[in-house]
C-alpha cells in the first residue's frame, strides 16, 4: 500500500505587495493531503485559507506573489513547473470550485458549452462525444433532465444547481485532487446538505482527494479526516478530527469551537467569543500573533512565537502554542 | 379583506423560556395581523399586472416588549419583507401592523415619524449599510440630529457614549466605514441604531457575514443590550442554530408562511413540521463521533412565481399524504389548546 500523500506542501510563502508595505497572506505553510481522502482548512477571513488554495493551482494574481516553498503532487513541484505544464495540470490533476458560482460561470454561454470547453482543452474528443459527456457529467453531479439542461444559461437555473453545474466542470477530467473553496457559503442550508453529500459521494466513486477550505466547523466535523486550523498566515494546529473536537491544542481552536451556537437547551443565551480581532498582517507582533486574543497567554508569547511543533509519538497532530498541553475546554 | 379575528391572539402564546419562573409574559410590543405583500409581475405600460409574487401571505406574528421573536428560513421565503412590513418600510398590501396596541399601518409618512424613533433596523451587511462618505460621527449623529435627541454641546459626548455602549473606542468618531472591520462595521450600525433609544430593532441577518468569533460578540453584545435597556427584536435569519440560541419565541417561514412557531426550546425539541426538521437535520454539526442522520431535502424550494397548489412545501416533503397536502393549504393551529405551539400541516410529526 502507497502511503504517500498525493499533496505535500511545505514551507509555502505568499505576499502580497501593498501600498503600506509587504504582508505574508501566506506565511510558512505546511501540509499533506492524502490520497481519496478529505483535508480541511478553517479559519477566518483573511487568514490564508482562500490564497493557499490558490497558491497551489498558481493562480495568485498581482499584487501577489508566490515567494517560496514547494507544492508537491506525487512528487511533481508544481511551482517549478513551466506556465505551459501547469495549464496541463489545471483541471486535469487539480481543479478547484469557488463560494460564488456565478462569478465563476461566463453568463453568455450555455452550461453545456462551457463544460464542453473545458473537457476537450484536455481530452481529445469530437464536440458531439464532448457533449455527450456533458450530459453524463451533469447527471452525475444531480442535474434534472440533464439533455435539457445542457442548454441552459446560468441565469436560468438556481444557486444549488450553478454549484452543481461548476463541480461539474471541476470533475470534467476526473481530477485527483479538488481544492473546495467554500463551496457551499452562498447556498441555503438544505443546499448545503445536498451539495456535500454530492461532494462526499463522488469522492467515494473517483477515489478524489479534497482540500476543504471553509470557516465552518459544523462542515469540518462532517467532511474531513483531518484539519489544519489557521490563522493570520500561519498553520496554527494540524489534527486528525476527531482529535482536533475531542481535544483541542491551541486556544485559537479552542476559541472558534466554544463560540459556536450550542445546539439545544441552553441556561445563557451568551456565547464564548474570542474578545479582539486578528491582527493587521502588515504590524505583526513579533511572538505568537494569537496572543493578543488569548486568554493563555504568558509573557513569553509576546517575545517569542512557538513553532508548529509536532504532538506525540506519531506525528499525527501539532500546535503553535508554547502552552498546547494545557489547553483544555 | 375581511377583519382578522379576534381569536388571532388570545393568550394562549405558550411559554417561552424564563416562563416558569414568571407566569406573566410581558406586554406585545409589535404584531403583524394577517399581513400580506404581493409584488405584481409582468407589468407592462398601461396594463395592469393581475400576476402577483406572494412574498408574504397573511402572517401574524407578534414580538412581545424585552423580548426577542425569530425568524428562520432559506432565501426567498419572504422573511426580510416580513421584517421591513413590521417598520413600514415596505407597504403592506392587506393586513395591519399593531405597535403598542395602535394600528400604524395607515399611517402617513408624517404620522410615522415620532414612531422611526421607537423602532430601528440592523442590517445584513456592514459594507454597504453604512455611507462610505460620512464619518462615523456624522453616521451615529444623524438621527440625533434628525428627532433633537441632544444639544449640538452634548451631542459628541452622546455619541462617544453610544460607541462605548457597543464596545468601540470614542476616537472612531472622526473615521470613515472602510477603516473598519466587518465586525466593527456592525457595532456602528448598531450604536446608530441604539442613539435614538428604540424599543424594538428588526435585526436582519445581522451575523450572516460575519466570522464565528465576531458572531459570538455580536450576539453578545445584542443580548446585553436587550437585558439592559429591555429592547425587543424581530431577529431574521437562516440559521435557526443562531436563532435558537438567541430567541424566546421562533416562527419558520417556507414560501411567505409561517408554518411552525413555539417557544425556541419546544421548537428545537420537538419540531412538528417536516419542513422544521429538515432544516434542523440539515444544519452541519460540529462534533465528528455523531452519526449524522440523514435525512438531505431533495430539490430546491419552489418559485414563488408558481407556487405549488396546496401546501407549498409538499413537492418536496416526504410525509405529503396525496390529495390533501397538494390540495389544501393546511392552516397555522395550535397543536394543542394552550400549548403555544403552532403548526401549518395536514401531517406532523408526533411530539
Amino acid at each position: 500500500m502507497d502511503d504517500a500523500p498525493l499533496l505535500r506542501v511545505r514551507g509555502l510563502v505568499t505576499s502580497f505587495r501593498t501600498d503600506t508595505g509587504v504582508l505574508r497572506a501566506v506565511d510558512g505553510v505546511s501540509f499533506d493531503v492524502p490520497k481519496a481522502a478529505t483535508v480541511a482548512v478553517v479559519g477566518e477571513s483573511g487568514c490564508g485559507k482562500s490564497v493557499t488554495a490558490l497558491s497551489i493551482l498558481r493562480l495568485v494574481n498581482a499584487p501577489g506573489r508566490v515567494e517560496s516553498g514547494t507544492v508537491e503532487l506525487e512528487g511533481r513541484d508544481l511551482l517549478q513547473l513551466p506556465e505551459r505544464a501547469m495549464r496541463d495540470v489545471r483541471g486535469k490533476d487539480v481543479s478547484m470550485i469557488f463560494q460564488e458560482p456565478m462569478t465563476s460561470l461566463n453568463p453568455v454561454y450555455t452550461v453545456g458549452w462551457q463544460i464542453i470547453e473545458a473537457v476537450r482543452l484536455h481530452q481529445k474528443r469530437s464536440r458531439r462525444d464532448a457533449r455527450a459527456r456533458a450530459v453524463e457529467l451533469l447527471r452525475l453531479v444531480g442535474i434534472g433532465e440533464p439533455e435539457t439542461n445542457v442548454d441552459a444559461y446560468p441565469h436560468q437555473l438556481s444557486g444549488g444547481q450553478r454549484q452543481r453545474v461548476m463541480i461539474a466542470m471541476a470533475l470534467a477530467c476526473e481530477p485527483r485532487l479538488l481544492l473546495a473553496d467554500e463551496p457551499t457559503t452562498a447556498l441555503d442550508v438544505t443546499i448545503q446538505a445536498q451539495i456535500l453529500e454530492l461532494l462526499r459521494d463522488l469522492q467515494r466513486r473517483l477515489s478524489m482527494s479534497i482540500l476543504l477550505i471553509t470557516h465552518d466547523l459544523g462542515i469540518v466535523a462532517e467532511n474531513a479526516r483531518h484539519v489544519i486550523v489557521m490563522y493570520a498566515g500561519r498553520v496554527v494546529e494540524s489534527a486528525p478530527v476527531r482529535d482536533l473536537f475531542a481535544k483541542p491544542m491551541h486556544p485559537y481552536t479552542l476559541g472558534l469551537l466554544r463560540s459556536i451556537p450550542p445546539a439545544g437547551p441552553h441556561t445563557s443565551r451568551r456565547l464564548h467569543a474570542i474578545e479582539g480581532m486578528v491582527p493587521d498582517l502588515r504590524k505583526l507582533p513579533p511572538g505568537c500573533r494569537f496572543a493578543d486574543r488569548c486568554p493563555m497567554r504568558i509573557e513569553r508569547c509576546d517575545r517569542e512565537e512557538p513553532d508548529l511543533a509536532p504532538i506525540g509519538p506519531q506525528g499525527a497532530r501539532a500546535s503553535r502554542c508554547w502552552r498546547a498541553h494545557e489547553v483544555s475546554p | 379583506m375581511s377583519e382578522p379575528k379576534a381569536d388571532l391572539f388570545r393568550p394562549a402564546d405558550g411559554d417561552g423560556r424564563g416562563a416558569a419562573k414568571s407566569p406573566t409574559r410581558p406586554p406585545t410590543l409589535i404584531a403583524t395581523e394577517r399581513i400580506s405583500k404581493y409584488y405584481p409581475v409582468e407589468r407592462k405600460l398601461f396594463s395592469r399586472s393581475d400576476r402577483f409574487v406572494r412574498a408574504v401571505d397573511g402572517v401574524s406574528l407578534r414580538v412581545r416588549r424585552g423580548e426577542t421573536t425569530g425568524l428562520v428560513g432559506e432565501s426567498g421565503c419572504g422573511k426580510s419583507t416580513l421584517g421591513r412590513l413590521m417598520l413600514r418600510l415596505v407597504e403592506p398590501t392587506f393586513g395591519r401592523v399593531i405597535y403598542d396596541g395602535r394600528d400604524i399601518s395607515r399611517l402617513s409618512q408624517r404620522e410615522l415619524r415620532p414612531l422611526r424613533r421607537r423602532m430601528q433596523i440592523i442590517f445584513q451587511d456592514p459594507y454597504s449599510s453604512l455611507n462610505p462618505r460620512m464619518t462615523v460621527r456624522e453616521i451615529v449623529g444623524e438621527a440625533i440630529r434628525i428627532h433633537h435627541l441632544a444639544t449640538r454641546a452634548d451631542e459628541a459626548s452622546r455619541i462617544a457614549q453610544l460607541l462605548e455602549r457597543v464596545g468601540l473606542r470614542a476616537d472612531a468618531m472622526e473615521r470613515y466605514p472602510h477603516e473598519f472591520s466587518g465586525g466593527q462595521r456592525q457595532r456602528i450600525g448598531i450604536a446608530r441604531a441604539l442613539a435614538v433609544e428604540p424599543e424594538f430593532i428588526v435585526c436582519d441577518e445581522p451575523t450572516s457575514s460575519l466570522d464565528v468569533s465576531i458572531q459570538a460578540q455580536m450576539i453578545n453584545l445584542l443580548v446585553e443590550l436587550q437585558e439592559t435597556m429591555g429592547i425587543a427584536y424581530l431577529f431574521v435569519s437562516h440559521d435557526l442554530t443562531v436563532v435558537e440560541h438567541v430567541s424566546h419565541r421562533v416562527a419558520v417561514m417556507y414560501l411567505g408562511k409561517i408554518v411552525e412557531q413555539a417557544s425556541a426550546a419546544d421548537l428545537y425539541e420537538q419540531p412538528r413540521h417536516p419542513y422544521t426538521r429538515a432544516l434542523l437535520a440539515a444544519a452541519p454539526v460540529p462534533d465528528p463521533e455523531r452519526n449524522r442522520v440523514r435525512l438531505v431535502l431533495a430539490g430546491d424550494a419552489p418559485s414563488p412565481l408558481s407556487p405549488p397548489t396546496g401546501c407549498a412545501f409538499h413537492p418536496r416533503c416526504e410525509r405529503a399524504l396525496a390529495g390533501m397536502c397538494d390540495r389544501e393549504t393546511p392552516p397555522l393551529e395550535e397543536t394543542a389548546q394552550g400549548s403555544g405551539h403552532r403548526v401549518a400541516c395536514w401531517n406532523p410529526h408526533k411530539s
